[in-house]
């Protein structure tokens, strides 16, 4: 048995960025978030699961180790195919933009991620950004995934993320961005909050 | 030992009302409910998992051993198997991955997993430390760990009006003070508490957290712990997964549609 040690896995010092209709910015603790709330305001929430789309791996015809981010699939039903950014060596230690470049990645070339294996459909418009296409079937994709992948961060938190940092208490299913466009895949898919 | 029990333990008088009304249309509404099942590769969780998919649900269920749920897998391809350990921590969200991410949502969890030990059972005074945190880690922190991780798709679940129910399957050890059932019924009585507090807190959300014992059954676990037992006058696991699904089922058509 692993007791808890912590409380709640949040920090309790969060934050939360008000802005309000003159664009005027404030900061203030998450506690406070109700206290902001007035009589027929709208609270939208994501109650998205985020997956822990960060695969460490290898690139087969090269033997190069790369780190795979999924970004994006066209459904909820869609567990085979993923947009990708795909970093070369390092980690979230290395802020996104210092990365290193992946080996250049061609259709077909295959990808060895943990128990989970891919194909490059096609480059996407970007030497970093591919499509992924996973080999086996729905129970293994599943599971190599949940058992294989990180959540995604980024070098101002040092320290690893576990799964249960990036899932908030109303996380329901998880879910990854459809397609967008390249830019707004690489700032805003999967990441921990 | 003599185990008594009740058939459900703690569903509200209305349910009560309903099941005893004996109406058969409660009893088959399982078409596309998303059903996960811990524990299902035997006993109890087994004939959970036949009895839903013969309903028409779409189940997913979980076990510790790789080669069982391939086995079930393989009987049932129709159900998605999950390999985990309810007991350790760092595979709660994992399991859960697996089964919101297969089933696209979750409506009905039922945490029937269970850990008996030591065995031959023992008198409290004799039972080690680590037994009883083993017992406490599969029966109680993993139903509540895996439940809080389900909250949210189960939440989503009552908001879209399917219904959301969450089981933990009990046993009269849970109310009884039978000797040498010290660990498992600690933990059964601690998970029947935890699930009434549960269902008043989510009642408002529309998630129903009910505790159901089954009974005395003919499985693994009770082999084990009443090796002598005369198993004709035990229970049929498929038996009591039929009046569990019953029950289940007489929730769900309880729900209110939004």
């Amino acid at each position: 048995m692993i007791a808890a040690r912590l409380p709640i896995q949040r920090p309790s010092n969060a934050k939360v960025l008000f802005v309000d209709g003159q664009g005027n910015i404030e900061h203030h603790a998450r506690s406070e978030f109700a206290d902001l709330l007035r009589p027929g305001d709208v609270v939208v929430a994501n109650d998205a699961a985020t997956l822990p789309a960060s695969l460490f791996g290898q690139h087969s015809r090269t033997g190069r180790r790369i780190e795979v981010r999924l970004a994006g699939r066209d459904s909820l039903d869609e567990i085979r195919q993923f947009s990708a950014v795909v970093f070369g060596e390092g980690d979230f230690h290395t802020p996104t933009e210092d990365r290193s470049k992946p080996p250049k990645l061609k259709s077909g070339d295959r990808l060895k991620l943990g128990r989970l294996r891919g194909i490059v459909v096609r480059s996407l418009s970007h030497p970093r950004l591919i499509l992924l296409q996973f080999e086996g079937s729905l129970r293994e994709i599943w599971e190599g995934l949940a058992r294989h992948g990180r959540p995604i961060q980024y070098a101002h938190v040092q320290t690893p993320l576990a799964v249960w940092d990036t899932w908030t208490p109303i996380a329901g299913p998880p879910v990854a961005l459809r397609h967008l466009q390249p830019v707004l895949l690489l700032t805003g898919a999967c990441s921990h909050p | 030992m003599d185990i008594h029990h009740k058939a459900i333990d703690s569903i509200p008088s209305p349910l009560r009302q309903l099941l005893a009304s004996g109406d058969d249309r409660l009893c088959n509404s399982f078409t596309d409910v998303r059903v996960a099942i811990t524990g299902g590769t035997s006993g109890l969780g087994l004939s959970l998992v036949r009895e839903l998919l013969d309903r028409g649900a779409k189940v997913a269920f979980v076990a510790r051993s790789r080669n069982r749920v391939e086995c079930v897998v393989q009987e049932l391809p129709a159900a998605h198997g999950v390999v985990g350990d309810l007991s350790r921590k760092e595979d709660i969200h994992p399991i859960t991955m697996q089964i919101v991410g297969a089933l696209g949502g979750l409506d009905v969890l039922i945490n029937n997993a269970s850990d008996l030990r030591p065995i031959p059972l023992q008198l409290l005074a004799d039972t080690e430390c680590e037994d009883l945190e083993r017992t406490l880690a599969t029966n109680l922190l993993g139903p509540f760990r895996l439940t809080k991780a389900m909250l949210g798709s189960l939440a989503a679940s009552a908001r879209e009006g399917r219904g959301a129910v969450v089981v933990n399957v009990s046993s009269d050890a849970a109310v009884n003070a039978y000797p040498r059932w010290g660990a498992y019924g600690a933990s059964k009585a601690a998970l029947l508490h935890l699930s009434r507090i549960w269902d008043e807190e989510l009642s408002l959300e529309g998630v129903r957290v009910i505790s159901i014992d089954p009974g005395d059954m003919d499985t693994p676990l009770h082999a084990a712990a009443v090796p002598d037992a005369d198993r004709s006058t035990l229970k049929r696991p498929e038996v009591a997964a039929r009046e569990l699904a019953d029950t289940v089922a007489a929730v769900l058509s309880r729900r209110t549609p939004r």
